[in-house]
């Protein structure tokens, strides 16, 4: 079966033992993952990965940084790769942690096949769905940032329920003005209803003035 | 005169004036830039009688008094010796030739005879010079008038009544009064004296007097005396026969021989055989007479001065006697002087007994100290001893965690990657297309880790072989007490009763100590883990030890469920266990412990309950 050029998702895999990264990524293949390995951390920094849904097996046992500092690292430099950890004896206080810090699943070697092909499924989906949100807030941004000055000082009266007249007087301008930065706003932003605005605004965290 | 030149000009300038002023009191002594100087007559000759005792008193205290500022002349007249009056004469004459150009400041005159001496011949040679005396029975001074006035001094009142009453204290039975005098004249006024004394006991007393009789018949008449007998003994210078005589030594063969007790008024009798009397001591007639003499030195008119009684007078008792003659010290007078009592080893060795107490008492203090110490040392110790203990245990129970923890790690990896390989295998194969190229290297991988795990097994064992060099005489029963009291708090907090039975001489193997103690320590955890369960029995932990030929046998057995036949077969292999919480490691690392020793270890059912395991080791290092 040939790996697909351009896939659809990725299973990155690190794990400094040679054998098991080889027999992780058999495994995954044969039920149709894309598998990136890497003997350390380093490495996988390095690399250049492809901007698809993704997840990371990670060993909790690596030489030099450890998973779990790994995985606060991460974290830290705003990667947001789902991980699932393997260990070879897990405790109870370090899986706590890891799960904490957001991550999938908490695995022992030897792995029960379907508990790691769930936890990447998991793993996938998660990251599927973030990317998905997070374009969504991308192109809000963009419509929000193609607002006028007066368009974005209005915005938020109008998400707040404020009416025409009120807003006119809390910013000095005739309601007629308000009305046609109304909109303006509304049609630039591509809103539904006030409803659909209000949802808009505070999916891109903007304030929203009460009177 | 050297020690003069250095007297200060106001001392000086003192002591002219005092001269003068004696000097112009009419006495001989001239106002002479000279010290004073005393002439001192002695009665006899220089044996230490009283008249010697009391004239080195006086001579001692005027020396300390006019800080050595004072000139002594002595003079033995031998009076008793020679008694005819010219004897006297010419004394008096060779006197006067002698202080011709050595003027006399005062005499100081010891006792009767002497006094009488220079009553008669003063004035021969030493004229107007004063005299002080001391000594003088009362008696004599009765029986002479015409005493001229610048001669004054001590009369000694002889006061037998005293003594008397003394002796009746002492001996209340009494009813003979025997006294005993000399021939010489003053024994003569002794005898005289106490005959007027004794008047009134004549009722009371058949009163007998041994007067002026021949040496030997008094010691024969005091030997025959009944013991209700007072002997009082007086002056006896010479014996009825003419014999001079040292009175206190004849009084002393007197009191030695005689079958009642004597007594004396008389102070160089006390201490050799009278049981005592009351009595002045001629030390303190010395002191009264230098005083006076002072006085009179100092320019006090002697002529102003009335002989008087001397003071210094009390009963005195001998111990030793009141012992010989079974008296009580409770009759005697309560201000009586007590001397010779046997000093006790107090008195007698009291800086000797301080010191050793001082001695004892440091040693004692010191000794505390030390145990002071033992006890803390020997507490830090046993600290210690609990400390290194524990942190044995600790390093013990750590090494064989990180140890297991270590090669599960080892192992746990070629197995995850055997697991993981056949799976995929398998879905390679399940495919609807089967990729058998993928399914071969993955099955081909599954191999390879098998081998991978069985390696580390290996090295494990080879972990233990590589130690062989650090090998010593380990001595198997201290081990079993070292892992017993390691285990100390796990056998209580089980209620564990340990049973040891342990070889004598103990049996010795070569081996790794530490890893010898990891196997013992193992064996008897797991026979204590084996026990946990145990509620409707003793829990019981054996150990024994034995020595048979050139094996040493540890058996170590518990009271456990014992180990199911199935099991017994498997229990020695790495990662079996049929503990819940186990790695199976720990019997597999004891076998190989025990191989890496050339020994042997087994296991067997124990009855009726438990189970039991055998190690055995060999004695002698193997080849």
């Amino acid at each position: 079966m040939k790996v697909p050029a351009d896939p659809q998702n990725v299973v990155f895999v690190i794990d400094d033992d040679a054998s098991l990264r080889e027999s992780l990524s058999s495994l995954l293949r044969s039920i149709g993952l894309h598998v990136e390995l890497f003997d350390s951390a380093a490495q996988f920094l390095k690399s250049k990965r492809p901007d698809v849904p993704s997840c990371l097996v990670l060993d909790v046992r690596l030489p030099g940084l450890s998973g779990l500092d790994f995985q606060t690292e991460l974290i830290k430099n705003d990667v947001h790769v789902p991980i699932i950890f393997i260990t070879g004896h897990g405790d109870i206080p370090m899986s706590v942690r890891a799960m904490k810090a957001g991550a999938i699943e908490f695995l022992t070697k030897p792995l029960r096949e379907q508990d790691l092909l769930d936890a990447v499924q998991a793993g996938l989906d998660r990251d599927r769905a973030r990317r998905e949100s997070d374009k969504t807030v991308t192109e809000l941004r963009s419509r929000y940032d193609s607002l006028t000055a007066r368009e974005q000082e209005v915005i938020g009266y109008v998400a707040s329920g404020l009416m025409n007249k009120q807003i006119a007087g809390e910013i000095g301008i005739s309601e007629i003005t308000v009305k046609v930065h109304r909109g303006n706003l509304m049609r630039k932003m591509g809103a539904k209803s006030l409803a659909d605005l209000v949802r808009m605004v505070d999916t891109l965290g903007i304030h929203r003035p009460q009177l | 005169m050297p020690g003069y030149a250095r007297i200060s000009r106001s001392a000086q300038l003192c002591f002219v004036t005092a001269l003068w002023m004696i000097g112009t009191s009419g006495n001989a002594v001239q106002a002479q830039d000279r010290v004073p100087r005393v002439l001192l007559l002695y009665p006899y000759d220089n044996t230490p009688v009283a008249s010697t005792i009391s004239g080195e008193t006086a001579r001692k205290r005027l020396t300390e008094r006019l800080n050595g500022k004072v000139q002594f002349n002595v003079d033995f007249l031998d009076l008793l010796r020679f008694q005819e009056e010219t004897h006297r004469q010419q004394t008096a004459r060779y006197l006067a030739e002698k202080y011709a150009n050595t003027p006399i400041d005062i005499i100081i005159s010891l006792n009767t005879e002497t006094y009488r001496f220079l009553q008669s011949y003063r004035d021969l040679f030493a004229p107007k010079v004063p005299v002080v005396f001391c000594c003088v029975m009362r008696s004599f001074i009765d029986a002479t008038p015409g005493r001229p006035g610048d001669i004054t001094g001590f009369i000694t009142d002889y006061d037998i009544t005293k003594t008397i009453e003394l002796a009746e204290r002492l001996q209340p039975k009494a009813r003979n009064l025997v006294f005993i005098t000399g021939a010489s004249p003053i024994d003569q006024m002794w005898h005289q004296m106490y005959r007027r004394q004794s008047a009134p006991f004549q009722s009371r007393f058949n009163v007998s007097f041994l007067n002026g009789l021949a040496y030997n018949e008094v010691l024969r008449r005091v030997s025959q005396l009944s013991p209700d007998s007072i002997v009082v003994l007086g002056a006896i210078f010479v014996d009825g026969e003419g014999r001079q005589l040292v009175a206190y030594e004849f009084g002393a063969e007197i009191a030695k021989v005689s079958t009642a007790p004597t007594y004396a008024p008389i102070d160089t009798f006390l201490g050799r055989g009278i049981v005592g009397g009351h009595m002045g001591t001629f030390e303190d007639a010395g002191i009264e007479v230098a005083d006076l003499a002072l006085d009179v030195l100092k320019g006090t008119d002697p002529r102003s001065i009335e002989p008087h009684s001397s003071q210094a007078q009390r009963f005195r008792v001998d111990a030793k006697q009141l012992a010989r003659w079974g008296m009580s010290e409770a009759a005697l007078p309560p201000d009586t002087l007590i001397s010779f009592k046997d000093p006790t080893l107090w008195e007698q060795h009291r800086n000797s007994v301080i010191a050793a107490l001082a001695i004892m008492v440091i040693e004692m203090a010191l000794i505390a100290a030390l145990l002071l110490q033992i006890v803390r040392r020997r507490r830090l110790e046993q600290d210690m001893q609990v400390a290194q203990s524990e942190l044995a245990r600790v390093t013990r129970v750590t090494t064989m965690g990180e140890m297991t923890a270590s090669i599960a790690h080892e192992v746990n990896q070629p197995l995850a990657a055997i697991v993981a390989s056949g799976n995929a295998g398998l879905r390679w194969l399940a495919n609807a297309t089967p990729n058998l190229e993928e399914a071969r290297s993955a099955f081909t991988r599954v191999v390879r880790d098998g081998h991978r795990a069985g390696e580390v097994i290996s090295t494990v064992r080879g972990m233990f072989k590589k130690n062989a060099q650090t090998r010593r005489p380990v001595d198997i029963n201290q081990l079993v007490r070292e892992v017993l009291a390691l285990l100390n708090s796990q056998i209580a907090n089980n209620d564990i009763v340990v049973r040891s039975s342990l070889a004598e001489p103990a049996p010795v193997v070569p081996g790794d100590p530490v890893q010898l103690q990891q196997l013992t320590l193992n064996l008897i955890t797991n026979a204590i883990e084996a026990m946990a369960g145990v509620t409707d029995r003793d829990r019981v932990l054996r150990i024994s030890t034995q020595a048979q030929g050139s094996e040493a046998l540890l058996d170590i057995s518990d009271s456990g469920y014992g180990i199911e036949p199935q099991h017994m077969e498997r229990i020695f292999e790495a990662f079996y266990t049929t503990k819940t919480h186990g790695m199976g490691m720990g019997l597999s690392i004891c076998r190989s412990i025990v191989l890496a020793h050339g020994g042997r270890l087994s296991a067997s059912r124990g009855t009726p309950h438990g189970s039991i395991f055998h190690v055995v080791l060999a004695t002698q290092e193997q080849a």
